[in-house]
C-alpha cells in the first residue's frame, strides 16, 4: 500500500494492472484488468480517469462484472428479483432468503454513458413512444426488450405513490408488455399533526406512526410474496441477520463518507465514491463481496489519511453533490477544476443510513422506505442536505439536474432557496445527459465559475 | 360560505360539501406560453399562480396523482400555505390497505377543514348532500343527449366549479354524420375548449369527453342501500374504486374502460390531449397507439391553444378519418 495516489487513464491502469499482478496482486475471481471491459462494449472508460489503488481497481470489476454473476446466480437456480424505485430497501427483504437475488433495472440508466450510446437502448424506447422527454431511466424498457443487459428477472416489485412520473409510466408501460409487476404504495411523507403519535425516521425525517404502519403493511405483502416466489418462510431471525448484513455494508459507506468528505486531503475520488455509495442499494448484486469491497476501500482511504495522501491541494473548493449523474464522467471534472466532494445526496440517503435493529424488523424497514428523501417534500430534503453539509463541511453546492425527470422541475430551485437561506452557500445547478462530451466545455465553465465564486467568499 | 379549490378528480365534492363548504373543482383558466418552461407542468404552474390570486380565506386541496402536483404544493405563495392540503391519493389498488389509506387521508382532509371552519358531518347528512350530489350528476350526464359535445364537457366543468346544472335542451347539436372522435388525456384549461370547434370544422364530432375534466371522471351511481347504510365506505368506494386513470397502478382499468365505452359510442378516431411534460399521459401514448385499432393523434399543449402547429395536425388527422 505505498503508491502515490494518482487519477489514471484506462491504458495507464492496464499497463498498472500488469505490474501488479507481477508483483502478486490477490484478486477476486471477478477480477482482471479494466479495459477487458471494453470489449463488452463500455467505451466510456477510455474517457475516465480511475484512481490507481487496487482496492478502485476491484470496486469498478464488481461493478462491471454484475451481469455475470445474475447469469450465474440464474444458472445457480437462484430466483432473481428486479426491484424498482425504492432504491433500498425491498433488497434488504430479498437478501435476507438464502436462494433470492435482487437488483434494480433501474441501473440501466447508466448503460448509455457506460456504452456511450452504442446499445440503442434510447432509441428503442423511443420507439415506444418512452422519448427524451423522460429521465434517462427509460434505457431499463431497451434494456428489458433486448434482454441483453441483464437476465430478465422472475419477479418484479415496484413502488409506486410518492416518485416521480418518469419511472412510474417507464415501469407501467414495461407491465403492459407483459411483465408482471407487484406494485406497492410509497405515501408522500407528510408532516405528522400536532395530535398524531409520531417518530423521528432514520435520517432524521419526522412521520406519522400511521405511515409507517402502512409502509410496514405493504412491506409484509412483498415478504408473502417473496415466500411464495422462494418456497422458503423468511423467519424473523433470517431478516434480522439480513438486516445487519445490510448495516454492515452501511456502516462502511458512513466510514468511507466521513473518512473521505471530512480528510484534510481527498483520499478518493468522485467518480470512485459515487460508485462505492451505488453498492448500498443492491449490493452489487452480491452481499458479501459487496462489505468486502467497502472495506477495502476503508482500509485504502484510512492509509492514505495516515500517510497525508491524497488528491489535489488541502485548498481545493469542497463540494456538496445533488442527485447522481447521468454520465459518470462528469464527476471527473471536479478534482479537474481544483474541487472534491464533501457530501453527496445521489436521491438515497435513506439507504445509506443504518436500519433500527432496536425495532421489529419489519417496522424498521417500513420506517427506513419512508426516510427516503424522494417521498417527502424537497423542503425536507433541503433540510437534510443542510445538515449533511454542516456535517461534512462543504462551502459549494452543485445540483446535477437528471433530463426529463419530473422531480428536478422543482426542486432544483427550492433547494438552492433553502441552502442559501439557512447556510449562504453558492449553488450552481447542471443539466448532464447520459453522453455529456459535447456540453463538457460549457459545464466545465459553469463549475469553474462556481469555484471561483467560493474562493472569492473565502478571501472576504 | 369558505370556498374550497381542488383539481383532482378523487377528491369527492359531496364530502366537502357535507362539511359545510363550498367545493369547487376548477380546471386551470388557461396557460402562458412560457408556462410550460424547466420541465414544468403547464396546468400545474397555472394552478399555483391562480392560488396566489385567491383571497385568504380560500382553502386549496393538492393532490398526489402526479409527481409535478404533489411538488407543486409546496410552492404555492407562502401567505396561503397554511390553507393548503395535500391529499395521498392512493396509486396501487390492488390492496385492502390502498382504499383503507385514502379513507384515511379522507378523514384527515375533514380535519383540516373543521379546522377552517368546517364541521364533520353526521351519517345522515353525509347521506343527503351525497343524494343531492347523485341527482345533480344524474340530471348533468342525461344533458349528453340534448347539447353539443362542447357544450356538455362546458356544463361538467361549470358543475364541477360550483355544483350547479343548468338544463338546456335547446342547443343544437353538431352534424350526426361527422366522424365520431373521443378525446382522451389530462386535464383541459378553459382556453383548450377550443379544441372541439377546431374538430367539429373540419368534419369530426366529438362524442366522448374522456380528458381529466370530462365525463370519464365522473364517479359511479352511488348504490342506494349503501348510501344509507354506509355512506363514507360508498363513498369512497365510487370515486376510487370507479374513476378510471392513466395514473393507476397498474391502470388496466382505464383500458378496459376505454375499451367498454370505445364499443359503445363507436369511436372512430381519438386526440389524446397531454401537457408538455406531463408523463403519466405522454406514457400512455405508445401503449395506446399499439392496443387501439382506431388512429389516435397525440396532442402536446403547452402555449395558447390552439396554436397553428395543432390547428394543422387536427386538420391532417381529421382529413385521414374522413
Amino acid at each position: 500500500m505505498n503508491e502515490n495516489p494518482r487519477q489514471i487513464s484506462l491504458n495507464e491502469w492496464d499497463d498498472l494492472y500488469q505490474k501488479l499482478k507481477k508483483n502478486g496482486l490477490p484478486e477476486p475471481s471477478y477480477g482482471g484488468p479494466l479495459g477487458r471491459h471494453v470489449e463488452d462494449g463500455d467505451f466510456r472508460l477510455r474517457k475516465l480517469k480511475f484512481d490507481n489503488s487496487s482496492e478502485s481497481l476491484r470496486l469498478w470489476n464488481f461493478l462491471l462484472t454484475e451481469e455475470d454473476r445474475l447469469r450465474e446466480a440464474r444458472e445457480e437456480g437462484k430466483i432473481i428479483v428486479g426491484t424498482m424505485k425504492d432504491l433500498g430497501t425491498i433488497p434488504v427483504l430479498a437478501y435476507s432468503l438464502p436462494n433470492v437475488v435482487a437488483f434494480y433495472p433501474d441501473g440501466a440508466w447508466w448503460i448509455p454513458c457506460i456504452m456511450e450510446l452504442s446499445a440503442g437502448l434510447l432509441g428503442i424506447a423511443d420507439s415506444m413512444g418512452i422519448d427524451e422527454s423522460f429521465c434517462p431511466v427509460r434505457a431499463m424498457l431497451g434494456a428489458f426488450i433486448t434482454g441483453a443487459h441483464f437476465p430478465i428477472p422472475d419477479y418484479l416489485i415496484c413502488s409506486v405513490g410518492a416518485v416521480c412520473d418518469d419511472f412510474s409510466a417507464i415501469a407501467q408501460r414495461l407491465n403492459a408488455l407483459g411483465y408482471p409487476i407487484l406494485w406497492w404504495e410509497i405515501p408522500h411523507r407528510r408532516n405528522p399533526d400536532s395530535f398524531e403519535q409520531s417518530t423521528t425516521l432514520p435520517g432524521g425525517f419526522q412521520a406519522p406512526v400511521s405511515q409507517v404502519e402502512f409502509v410496514r403493511n405493504q412491506l409484509i405483502n412483498i415478504k408473502i410474496s417473496l415466500e411464495e416466489l422462494s418456497g422458503e418462510k423468511l423467519e424473523k431471525t433470517h431478516l434480522e441477520a439480513g438486516i445487519k448484513a445490510a448495516n454492515r455494508a452501511r456502516k462502511y459507506l458512513d466510514e468511507l463518507r466521513y473518512l473521505t468528505f471530512t480528510a484534510e486531503l481527498c483520499p478518493l475520488p468522485a467518480l470512485e465514491m459515487l460508485i462505492a455509495e451505488m453498492l448500498a442499494i443492491h449490493f452489487c448484486s452480491d452481499r458479501e463481496e459487496s462489505i468486502r469491497v467497502l472495506s477495502s476501500l476503508v482500509k485504502r482511504v484510512k492509509y492514505r489519511i495516515e500517510h497525508n495522501l491524497g488528491f489535489g491541494k488541502k485548498e481545493d473548493i469542497r463540494i456538496f453533490w445533488v442527485n447522481p449523474v447521468a454520465d459518470i464522467r462528469v464527476m471527473n471534472l471536479i478534482e479537474e477544476c481544483g474541487g472534491r466532494i464533501c457530501g453527496t445526496e445521489y436521491l438515497f440517503t435513506h439507504a445509506l443510513e443504518e436500519i433500527p435493529t432496536h425495532l421489529p424488523p419489519m417496522e424498521a424497514l417500513a420506517q427506513i422506505a419512508l426516510a427516503d428523501p424522494m417521498v417527502g417534500t424537497a423542503r425536507d430534503r433541503a433540510d437534510r442536505i443542510c445538515r449533511d453539509i454542516q456535517r461534512f463541511g462543504a462551502e459549494t453546492v452543485i445540483i446535477s439536474k437528471i433530463p426529463g425527470a419530473s422531480h428536478c422541475a422543482y426542486e432544483g430551485h427550492i433547494i438552492a432557496e433553502e441552502v442559501q437561506k439557512h447556510l449562504n452557500l453558492p449553488v450552481l445547478e447542471i443539466e448532464v445527459p447520459p453522453v455529456s462530451d459535447a456540453l463538457r466545455p460549457s459545464i466545465k465553465n459553469r463549475i469553474q465559475a462556481v469555484f471561483e465564486v467560493t474562493q472569492e467568499r473565502r478571501q472576504q | 360560505m369558505i370556498q374550497v379549490i381542488y383539481t383532482s378528480p378523487y377528491v369527492p365534492a359531496e364530502w366537502i360539501a357535507a362539511h359545510g363548504l363550498s367545493p369547487s373543482r376548477v380546471g386551470a383558466r388557461g396557460h402562458n406560453p412560457t408556462d410550460s418552461t424547466g420541465g414544468v407542468c403547464s396546468y400545474v404552474t397555472r394552478f399555483i399562480q391562480e392560488t396566489g390570486q385567491m383571497d385568504n380565506s380560500t382553502l386549496f386541496v393538492f393532490a398526489t396523482e402526479c409527481d409535478q402536483m404533489r411538488r407543486g404544493s409546496e410552492n404555492i405563495p407562502d401567505k396561503q400555505r397554511q390553507q393548503t392540503f395535500l391529499i395521498n391519493i392512493p396509486t396501487a389498488w390492488n390492496t385492502p390497505e390502498s382504499s383503507q389509506l385514502y379513507q384515511t387521508e379522507l378523514k384527515r382532509l375533514g380535519r383540516f377543514l373543521n379546522r377552517h371552519g368546517g364541521d364533520s358531518p353526521t351519517h345522515d347528512k353525509l347521506t343527503r348532500v351525497m343524494k343531492e350530489y347523485e341527482k345533480l350528476r344524474s340530471n348533468l350526464k342525461a344533458q349528453r343527449h340534448h347539447v353539443s359535445a362542447k357544450i356538455f364537457s362546458e356544463k361538467i366543468a361549470e358543475f364541477h366549479k360550483t355544483g350547479q346544472v343548468v338544463p338546456d335542451f335547446k342547443e343544437k347539436k353538431e352534424d350526426p354524420k361527422g366522424v365520431r372522435i373521443a378525446l382522451l388525456g389530462g386535464p383541459l384549461t378553459s382556453s383548450d375548449f377550443i379544441l372541439f370547434d377546431e374538430i367539429t370544422k373540419n368534419g369530426g364530432r366529438i362524442i366522448l369527453d374522456g380528458t381529466e375534466t370530462g365525463e370519464r371522471t365522473l364517479p359511479r351511481s352511488f348504490d342506494s342501500r349503501q348510501l344509507v347504510e354506509n355512506p363514507f365506505e360508498e363513498l369512497t368506494d365510487a370515486y376510487i374504486g370507479s374513476i378510471p386513470d392513466a395514473f393507476r397502478r397498474p391502470n388496466d382499468r382505464l383500458y378496459q374502460w376505454i375499451k367498454s365505452i370505445f364499443e359503445e359510442r363507436n369511436v372512430e378516431g381519438v386526440l389524446l390531449i397531454r401537457r408538455i411534460w406531463c408523463d403519466i399521459w405522454h406514457g400512455e401514448v405508445g401503449r395506446l397507439r399499439e392496443w387501439l385499432n382506431i388512429p389516435l393523434l397525440d396532442i402536446d399543449l403547452d402555449g395558447n391553444v390552439p396554436q397553428t402547429r395543432i390547428q394543422t395536425r387536427i386538420q391532417a388527422f381529421m382529413e385521414t378519418l374522413r
